[in-house]
This record gives C-alpha cells, structure tokens and sequence, in this order.
C-alpha cells in the first residue's frame, strides 16, 4: 500500500453544508438573532429556523429514515432550543448546540421506538435490477441509510455528524459528551460495521 | 512499531493525519492495512447515500409550523396562573369520581343487548322493490368507474393550513410576476 492511497480525506454526502460556509465559533448573526430572541422578539428566531432546518432536519432523518418522523423531531428540536435559549452560553457555534439537542430528541424517540428499527426491512433485499439509474441510486442510498440505522447508538451519532455533518472530531466529541479519541475509535468501527452491513447484500459487493 | 494500529489511529490514517510512524507500518502490516480498506470502503459507502429532498415550499411550511407552535407555547405558558391549580385539581377529582359513578351504575344496571326477532322488511323473495335498487346500484357503479378517482379540489382538500397559506402566498406572487414557480 502506498503512503498516498491513506490519504483519502473524509468528505460531505451531496446537498450537505460543506465546512468551509461554517464558523466554528458564534457566527454574528447567530449571536444577533439569540440576543434578539432573548429580548422578546420571537421573529429573530425564525430567521435561525431558516438559516438550520435543513441542517437539522437532514440530521433528523439519518436517525429516523423517514419524512415525517424526521419533520416533527425537526420540529421538536426547534421548539427545545427556543425554549432553552437563555441556557445556550454562546461558547461553541449554535449549531452544534442545536446539533446536540436535535441529537438527543432523536436518541429518545429512537428509545421510544426501538423495536421496530431492529431489523432491514426485507423488501430491501429484492434487489432493484431493470428499473432506471436514478431509482437504482434512490435504493442504494435507502440501504445505505437503513444500515447507519442499524448501527451502535454512538457509532451511529459520531458518523451522521462527522461524515454528513462535516463537524470535527472535537465538535462531535462536544456534541456528544465523548473524549476525541473515543470520537475517532467509534467512527472507525462504524465504518467497518456499516461496510459489514452493506457488503453481506450481493448488489453491493 | 510492533503491535497493532489502535481504532483511532486509524480513523485518523483514514483522514490522511496519520504519522510517519502509522503510515510505515501500514506499509508493513497487512492486518491493520486491511481493516483500513473496510473503513474505506464503509466510507464510500456512507457517502453515496443522500436524504431524498423535501419539495420546495416544504421548507416554508417547516418554519411556518414552528413558529405557530412557539406562538401558541408562549401566550399557553404566561395564561397558566398557579391560583388555578387548586381548582383545576378539585375539577379533575369531580371528574373522577364521576367517572366511576357513572361507570358502576352502567355495570350493574344495564340490560344485555338483544337481537329483534322481527325485521320491517319483507323476505327479499318476496321484496318488488329489490329488482329496481339492484338495477340502481349497478348503473351507480358504472357511472363511478367513470369518473376520475382523484381531483385537484381532492389534493388541495389534503393540505394543511400552513400548506394552503405558503401555496396561496406563492401563487400570488406568480400572478405579480414575482414568482418562482
């Protein structure tokens, strides 16, 4: 193995905010909209609803695999983080705080809901031959989503943040209340779990 | 270095961080080398996966949602006065015991339902009216394969308040010319 084939740098999935748009600390407008809502106008916090409920709902959805679940822990998320505002001390960027709030409601709907995300669905399994290219990557990515849902709570969280969300070790490690190297270790398995998942199906070898 | 690559060492091999050290034994250790390949590989497999996009006034629709939720939260939350909760613990104990009041009452009470013996209508042998309902019911079957199953009135009947609200402040602003539609 050659020292350049190591170096394959950890991307974004499409359609995801890539590092570089993100501070990593308070963004100004964030930190105007927060101290706007704190002083009693409610709008402000629309404007953070629009500038994250892609972000966050995106986040929702790798949890839950599904629209409507992922829209009212979306939602849930949002009406949490408004209410907990006058907590949020504005010492990392919002929206790892909201990450981590959005992270917990689906922790505990997931709790709530465990026995039926236990196991792939069979159907996925059939296979999707004859059908067009896009519908044949729409499968891919629904078998690539049903496995991350199979995964360990932790290996499951540190990958949708790390790998959809583009966050650092260290902001997940913040996010989830881990240490950098647990952060780092869970992602390696979570990987080599979800290539175990996957690689079983013989469409995917 | 002897032993084995630890997990992080290897996610951050993974990334390209890994040391001198790390990569050289990689070069050398086919174990660890091999268990970078898998992550790899589930790497390339996480990437590929996408989460089907919402259509477009969803979002709109989203952040109407939460923002009537707070709306109605907040006004909930200052009218709730503590005086009320001595009140409201009395009304729900009337409520209870009137609860299981009524509910004894209909346990002891209550006659087990009976079957008629007699029905109004005539045997359907002897029913002259039967032959024409039937002749009506199968024309209604016809005229209902007929018709289409699903209108726009249907689909727009289907949304939600905050749906219809973004879908009318979009089509007027296509009628102004200012749309993106």
């Amino acid at each position: 193995m050659t020292v350049e084939a190591l170096a394959v740098p950890i991307g974004l999935a499409a359609g995801e905010a890539p590092r570089s748009e993100r501070a990593k600390g308070l963004r100004e407008d964030d930190r105007e909209a927060i101290e706007a809502c704190r002083q009693g106008e409610r709008e402000a916090f629309d404007r953070l609803v629009e500038r994250y409920q892609r972000d966050v709902y995106r986040l929702c959805y790798r949890y839950v695999n599904n629209h409507q679940d992922a829209n009212d822990m979306a939602q849930e998320a949002f009406l949490k983080a408004y209410r907990a505002l006058s907590k949020f001390r504005g010492d990392s960027a919002f929206s790892t705080w909201l990450y981590r709030i959005a992270v917990n409601t689906c922790l505990n709907f997931r709790a709530a809901r465990r026995a039926p995300q236990e196991e792939l669905s069979e159907h996925l399994a059939d296979g999707a031959a004859g059908v067009a290219d896009r519908l044949q990557a729409d499968e891919r990515s629904a078998r690539v989503r049903e496995a991350v849902a199979r995964l360990p709570e932790k290996q499951r969280a540190t990958l949708i943040l790390k790998i959809y969300h583009d966050l650092t070790h260290e902001e997940v490690a913040r996010v989830l209340g881990a240490s950098v190297g647990t952060v780092k270790a869970n992602l390696f398995h979570a990987l080599g779990n979800l290539r175990k998942l996957l690689v079983s199906r013989p469409d995917h070898a | 270095m002897r032993s084995h690559l630890t997990d992080d060492m290897l996610a951050e091999a993974l990334e390209g961080l890994g040391s001198p050290e790390v990569r050289r034994h990689l070069s050398e250790c086919a174990d660890c080398a091999g268990r970078l390949d898998e992550a790899r590989l589930g790497l390339e497999l996480a990437q590929a996966s996408e989460v089907p996009e919402p259509p477009p006034l969803y979002w709109e629709v989203f952040r109407r949602q939460v923002g009537r939720r707070i709306g109605e939260e907040a006004p909930a939350r200052r009218a709730v006065a503590f005086w009320l909760f001595p009140a409201l613990a009395t009304l729900a104990l009337l409520i209870a015991v009137g609860f299981f009041r009524v509910r004894d009452e209909s346990e002891t009470d209550a006659p087990a339902a009976t079957l008629p013996a007699w029905s109004a209508l005539p045997p359907a042998d002897e029913d002259e009216g039967l032959e024409v309902l039937q002749a009506l019911a199968a024309q209604g079957d016809r005229l209902d394969a007929a018709l289409p199953t699903q209108t726009v009135a249907g689909d727009l009947s289907l949304l939600s308040e905050e749906e219809s609200e973004v879908l009318v402040d979009a089509l007027r602003s296509e009628l102004t010319g200012a749309g993106t539609l």
